[in-house]
């Protein structure tokens, strides 16, 4: 049987905050101008769907970006996170280093990036790939780190290489706590690339945020903020299929 | 310590003229600054079941490490086949660790099939092979169960399918049943023994269990407190194929009381 409590919960979380919306806007409590009315809303999001590609494309943009941040931030990740945790020299020398550059603000390096790569796709790819990088990195030196030994050397005893260690053991062992690492940086690429379309660039929903709010077309930015919400949603539910299967696969 | 002893099923009672495969000679073995275990000696013949014994921490696990080329001896060397032991020999040498090491994402079968997957074993054949061997332990109907799902003594039986699986000869087996209660132990060591007959494997077995020792053993290696020497060598007089019953013969009760002086012995200095 599936639970009704989960998508009963999810219904009423969405319903209070579209009743606070109404209320909000309907008593005249916040100025249009700051929070747009639901139906106004309900008319920009008609009007950009009466033309698919004025939301297609801009979601399209952002997606790829993020896609291609993401996925070659994770895998290089990943791999150097291996190789960091297999070795305690390593370790000490590297993870200190990995958890500081993850503890700074990385945007300052927009500005750099922006000259170096020019305002396009290239330089969010690369500001969404530097945040993708080191949440995934350091949750996979440290579970690599962490992988019991035992599991190793009885490995070994029956003849495995060093790369089929690696495969049949610390990869399988390390899955749920790199997962982890890859959900944080799937969500912060995507932020980043938003926020960084948003400064600059003509591409995105950053930069539709940015257009209609610059405008001051309240009703489209809005618009905007919900196929952003949406598209949340969608990657994450994506992403616990993926993950989900990647599991299922690995434990059998 | 008489060659006559101990007739081990179809073998000729002339062990000495048989070269053994694993002979270990004035073996002193350290981890980092401290002493595990000084000057060991003694040898294991094709097919004969040796137990080392003595008190717990006393290094004998150290010293199947070594020949199972986990360890390399500081002095001294350990000779397996004919040549000096440098590193784990998977053809030659399989493993029971006494914390099983079973793989936990894995399947019964599959961490048994793994053992073939890294000597390059067709997945077919790998399949085939393992079933047969988690079939021989008494496991042939939970294969697809994960080591989380099986009792104590499963996953035991799952790890000594694991080692039973490969073409290697020799086994060592380290307190596999250290975790069992003494019933459970013990008919899983009997068992044991069978299986080991019917593939003519090579074993030596570190136990702290004296009852354990005597029930399975051709011949018991008595080690002393750390770091540990050898203490005696003794040939086990009971006649193979064992039975629960042989633990109630006069010789197993001698052999156990001789077993407990020479370590009670330890105790007292």
């Amino acid at each position: 049987m599936i639970s009704w409590r989960r998508p009963a919960t999810y219904t009423a979380v969405v319903a209070v905050i579209l009743v606070v919306w109404v209320l909000l806007t309907a008593t005249g409590a916040v100025k249009p101008i700051l929070l747009a009315s639901l139906p106004s809303v309900w008319t920009s999001l008609t009007f950009l769907a009466s033309d698919p590609q004025s939301v297609l494309l801009p979601l399209g943009v952002t997606l790829g970006e993020t896609g291609i941040a993401f996925g070659g931030a994770s895998i290089l990740a990943i791999v150097i996170g291996v190789v960091i945790g297999s070795s305690t020299l390593l370790r000490r020398a590297y993870e200190p280093l990995l958890t500081t550059a993850n503890a700074l603000p990385l945007v300052i390096l927009y500005p750099v990036l922006a000259a170096a790569l020019g305002v396009g796709s290239n330089s969010k790819i690369a500001l969404g790939a530097l945040y993708a990088f080191f949440p995934v990195a350091i949750a996979t030196a440290k579970a690599a780190s962490l992988v019991d030994r035992r599991l190793i050397v009885a490995a070994e005893v029956m003849g495995a290489t060093r790369s089929q260690v690696t495969r049949s053991v610390v990869l399988p062992a390390i899955v749920q706590p790199v997962i982890a690492g890859l959900r944080v940086s799937l969500a912060l690429s995507l932020v980043t690339i938003i926020a960084a379309e948003f400064i600059s660039g003509a591409g995105g929903v950053g930069y539709q945020l940015a257009a209609s709010s610059q405008s001051l077309d309240t009703p489209t930015l809005f618009a905007w903020v919900v196929i952003a919400c949406a598209l949340t949603v969608v990657v994450n539910v994506v992403f616990t299929i993926a993950t989900n299967a990647l599991t299922k696969g690995i434990k059998r | 310590m008489s060659a006559a002893a101990a007739p081990a099923a179809g073998s000729p009672p002339l062990r000495d003229a048989v070269e053994p495969v694993i002979s270990v000679t004035d073996v002193s073995l350290s981890y980092g600054p401290v002493l595990a275990a000084h000057d060991l000696t003694f040898d294991v013949r094709p097919g004969e079941f040796v137990s080392l014994i003595g008190p717990s921490g006393c290094g004998k696990s150290t010293a199947l490490r070594a020949i199972g080329g986990l360890l390399a001896p500081q002095s001294g060397a350990v000779i397996v086949n004919g040549s000096p032991v440098t590193g784990p020999r998977p053809s030659e040498i399989s493993f029971v660790f006494q914390d099983l090491a079973l793989y936990p994402w894995r399947s019964a079968r599959r961490n048994v099939e793994i053992a073939l997957q890294f000597a390059g074993v067709s997945s077919r054949e790998r399949r085939t092979r393992a079933m047969d061997a988690l079939a021989a332990v008494g496991l042939g109907d939970v294969g697809d169960r994960f080591p989380s799902q099986l009792s104590g003594g499963m996953q035991q039986r799952v790890a000594i399918a694991r080692a039973l699986v490969s073409d290697a000869k020799i086994l060592l087996l380290d307190e596999p049943f250290a975790a069992l209660d003494e019933q459970t132990r013990l008919k899983l060591g009997g068992q044991l023994l069978t299986l080991l007959e019917e593939h003519g494997k090579t074993v030596v077995f570190v136990t702290h269990s004296l009852s354990e020792a005597a029930y399975l053993s051709d011949r018991i290696v008595v080690m002393g407190p750390r770091p540990a020497t050898i203490k005696d060598t003794i040939t086990v007089p009971l006649a193979r194929p064992r039975h629960p019953s042989s633990m109630r013969e006069a010789e197993f009760h001698s052999l156990t009381d001789q077993l407990t002086g020479l370590l009670y012995d330890d105790a007292n200095e």
